[in-house]
């Protein structure tokens, strides 16, 4: 053995997760302005698989996008992306990664649907800051567009996250 | 589906370059259309982008792009005539001869002006990233970025996730087709949407982590981080290099002087 297998695990399960939530978001269903996509899904599912390192894939994953890879949804790249109405949920991905990932390092089942949970509130707090911010809009107004039409496909999301958690190796 | 951005091998003038010289390239060229608003300049990059991919035998290649271009073109005019409305009105988006909603979107020159600009923006961009990455091998842009001095660690996962992504996309694909010939049927609509997800998503995830437990055993065994590291190909400037680098440094002298008396 020359180094640390761990560490060359972390390299290789980031870069296929940076494909899987490239991959979700091209799989788009807007809804209003805010496009309805799989990354969420696969953000928790990095946490879950890679724990407390879930979040460098996340974080990966925007920094390539801002580069100017299209990775984003629909397709799209660049700072535009961050900056425009739907930047702030980006920013809370990375750090969903890392509440899922913290939380499933407890085998509790409690202790994991509630990082589950809390993980997708962190990405509705980031998102609804940043939209109130940049579309100047109220706060119900911002949940009436930025959060309900997605509590549903949501719950879906932390449900098959965790579906999928349990019969991953 | 094609594969996007993935490296041909050709022997033509681009892959010859040294990579370093191709990310000089890409930093200026961002650095000028992130900088100019001027459509005419802007329409002037899109066809230089155009005559590099010809020169470097790779036009067909970038072409391939066209269809994602053009739907997002549509895509940013629409959204800009639509949340930024400016100056002149040309015409409505709703002819006004409807009922109750007639005339309600206005398509101004401003907002027009706009869209155009954050559309050639966004094709240089395109063209600019897609040539360099189909024209730089792999294991090259892994040297150059290690050489850069980034950590070798983020620089692996650069690049195996760049290889990841049509490999992942082909298999969702596949596997969606295999689910669909056992009889899985999962209903029409937004329903049906969400029913397809997991049947999908599982052997997708488990795959793909199979695979990178894989690829994860194969870095450790080739000894990424033992300290030593020697390349298997040692690239060096050859004079093409210097003369883009050449170009690339009258075009920024060209530039600024016009940057600063705001002509572009």
């Amino acid at each position: 053995m020359f180094g640390d297998l761990q560490r060359s695990r972390i390299i290789a399960y980031s870069a296929a997760f940076i494909g899987l939530i490239a991959l979700g978001s091209w799989i788009s269903l807007p809804i209003g302005n805010i496009p309805f996509t799989l990354q969420t899904l696969f953000v928790l599912l990095a946490g879950i698989v890679m724990h407390r390192y879930g979040a460098i894939p996340v974080l990966l994953y925007v920094i390539l996008g801002i580069l100017g890879l299209p990775l984003f949804h629909n397709g799209m790249a660049g700072i535009g992306v961050l900056l425009g109405p739907t930047g702030g949920y980006l920013i809370g991905f990375i750090f969903a990664g890392l509440i899922a990932g913290l939380a499933y390092e407890h085998t509790s089942r409690i202790m994991r649907i509630s990082g589950l949970v809390f993980a997708t509130f962190v990405i509705y707090l980031f998102g609804l800051a940043w939209l109130m911010y940049s579309l100047n809009l109220g706060f119900v107004a911002a949940v009436i567009t930025g959060v309900i039409p997605f509590i549903p496909g949501c719950a879906i999301k932390v449900a098959v996250a965790y579906v999928i958690g349990e019969r991953l190796p | 589906m094609a594969e996007i951005l993935q490296y041909v091998h050709k022997d033509a003038f681009l892959h010859r370059l040294h990579p370093f010289t191709k990310i000089a390239f890409i930093l200026v060229v961002s650095v000028m259309c992130l900088i100019s608003t001027n459509l005419a300049f802007l329409v002037l990059m899109v066809l230089a982008m155009m005559v590099f991919a010809a020169y470097g035998e790779l036009l067909t290649e970038s072409l391939q792009q066209l269809k994602l271009i053009i739907i997002m073109s549509i895509i940013f005019i629409l959204i800009t005539v639509i949340t930024m409305p400016n100056g002149d009105i040309l015409g409505y988006l709703v002819p006004q001869g409807i009922p109750w909603i007639g005339g309600l979107v206005p398509i101004t020159t401003g907002g027009l002006m706009i869209g155009f600009v954050l559309t050639l923006r966004f094709i240089v961009l395109i063209f600019a990233f897609q040539l360099f990455l189909i024209s730089t091998q792999p294991r090259d842009l892994v040297h150059t970025l290690d050489r850069a001095g980034l950590p070798i660690d983020y620089t692996l996962m650069f690049i195996i996730a760049l290889r990841f992504i049509p490999t992942l996309q082909i298999e969702g694909q596949r596997i969606h087709e295999a689910q669909l010939a056992r009889g899985f049927n999962p209903g029409e609509g937004f329903i049906g949407k969400i029913r397809s997800v997991a049947p999908i998503v599982i052997p997708l995830v488990s795959n793909a982590l199979l695979r990178s437990n894989v690829i994860g055993l194969t870095i450790d065994m080739r000894g990424y981080r033992t300290g030593k590291k020697t390349h298997v190909r040692e690239r060096t400037f050859a004079r093409r290099d210097y003369a883009v680098m050449a170009v690339l440094v009258v075009a920024l002298c060209g530039f600024v002087p016009l940057m600063l008396a705001q002509v572009i």
